[in-house]
């Protein structure tokens, strides 16, 4: 059983239950089970707990499902975003090299900056062409597709045999094109839900754990952008969708 | 003191955003078992806005929906539930037993299940046993017999 008190700082998990009821985060105030809130240790800053859950459990997730051991390629889409940019540095972290699609070019020195072993922009590189000669022909071992749309089809054909791609993000639409020749080499496209995996106890207990010490241990850092009252939402949804906006954009009380 | 919310107040397909708007609720008293966040700050995350731009999520109703996935905030308010107090009994009524009953308790360990109701009666005539006991034995033996082992340790589990 979980006691807090007053006056402490927690995280509440409002995935679980509340979202379910419609109570969501954009509020002053929120009721949440006892269990379901978490003390948010002095180590950790309001900007890194404001954005503990969504991006980082979804990385830690993700890259441990699929089980990639060191040395082997992680393909990934929309890997300029937050959560593309932690998964780059945790990847790094566990040995685990990362072949990144970007859409502009510009981003190419940046994330190589951050620790991205290749980066194929997707407007003027052919994908496939580029991981077979990343990889020498063994293309990646798994990969994580935050678009979806026609570009599945290009990540999946970049996969090794037998190998497993994650879709947890619909940048291009609710419909996603695959290459039945991939489902052949047995290519495994399946969907990664955030909010399945935590709604397990047990998976909710080893994301706090591993999650804090990587944010401790600065391998998993917040992205900081601009911050809008909670008000000025209409705003700060804008500035959360504007291309190249650069770190996270909050809502303050 | 004032809770201001942003609430799905309509449907509008093609400008979602439209069908925002910061209302004021009264704040949320502490339930049993509940606690109370005044939240300080929220990342603002692409599922948000999904979950009033896409239908297909069944519980963004106009009206009563509030979107917002994550965000920290200082805890306002708690009411420890009257449940939680008594799941531990078993666990209270155990302690207690071997505290009355030092040299009698053999045990080196136990699972007790708290969450049943058996084990919350036979942890009560438990209670009532050691209480027998221990009147019945001679003064001197109470509690100063230290000739049996202390039981070691005890997990309790509650759910």
């Amino acid at each position: 059983m979980t006691t807090v008190v007053k006056g402490q700082r927690v995280v509440p998990f409002v995935q679980v239950e509340n979202l379910g009821k419609g109570e969501g985060t954009w509020q002053d105030y929120v009721s949440v089970r006892a269990d379901l809130v978490w003390v948010v240790p002095d180590s950790i800053s309001d900007v890194a707990a404001a954005q503990f859950v969504i991006n980082p459990w979804t990385v830690h997730g993700m890259l441990s499902d699929l089980k990639i051991p060191k040395g082997e390629y992680v393909l990934q889409t929309a890997a300029g975003s937050a959560l593309g940019r932690q998964l780059i540095k945790l990847a790094k972290h566990w040995g685990i090299k990362t072949i990144n699609l970007v859409r502009r070019k510009e981003q190419k020195a940046e994330l190589k900056a951050l620790g991205a072993d290749e980066v194929i922009s997707t407007s003027d590189e052919d994908v496939v062409t580029r991981v077979k000669e990343i990889t020498g022909g063994k293309l990646a071992y798994g990969a994580l597709d935050a678009v979806s749309g026609e570009l599945t089809k290009r990540v999946c054909a970049s996969v090794r045999d037998g190998g497993q791609v994650f879709i947890y993000g619909i940048l291009a639409g609710w419909e996603a094109t695959v290459g039945v020749g991939d489902l052949f080499r047995g290519v495994h496209l399946t969907a990664w839900y955030l909010y399945r995996e935590l709604a397990i106890p047990e998976r909710r207990r080893v994301f706090i754990d591993e999650v804090s010490k990587l944010i401790e241990d600065k391998i998993i850092e917040p992205l900081v952008g601009e911050t809008y009252d909670l008000a000025d939402f209409q705003l700060a949804i804008k500035k959360s969708e504007e291309v190249g906006r650069g770190g996270k954009v909050f809502l303050k009380s | 003191m004032s809770n201001r919310a942003v609430v799905l107040q309509k449907l509008v397909p093609n400008d979602p955003e439209a069908g925002l708007a910061l209302v004021t609720k009264p704040v949320p008293k502490a339930e049993p078992g509940q606690v109370v966040v005044r939240i300080i700050l929220r990342a603002l995350n692409p599922t948000d806005l999904l979950s009033y731009r896409f239908s297909g999520y069944a519980h963004a109703k106009p009206g009563s929906f509030t979107p917002g996935s994550e965000g920290v905030g200082i805890v306002h308010d708690v009411r420890n539930s009257f449940h939680a107090l008594l799941a531990s009994f078993p666990l209270v009524a155990l302690k207690f037993s071997r505290l009355l009953l030092w040299s009698y308790t053999q045990h080196d360990c136990c699972v007790i299940d708290c969450s049943s109701y058996r084990a919350h009666i036979i942890a009560l005539f438990k209670c009532v046993f050691a209480c027998k006991l221990f009147l019945k034995m001679p003064a001197g033996r109470r509690g100063s017999d230290n000739s049996g082992e202390r039981p070691k340790s005890c997990a309790v589990r509650t759910s």
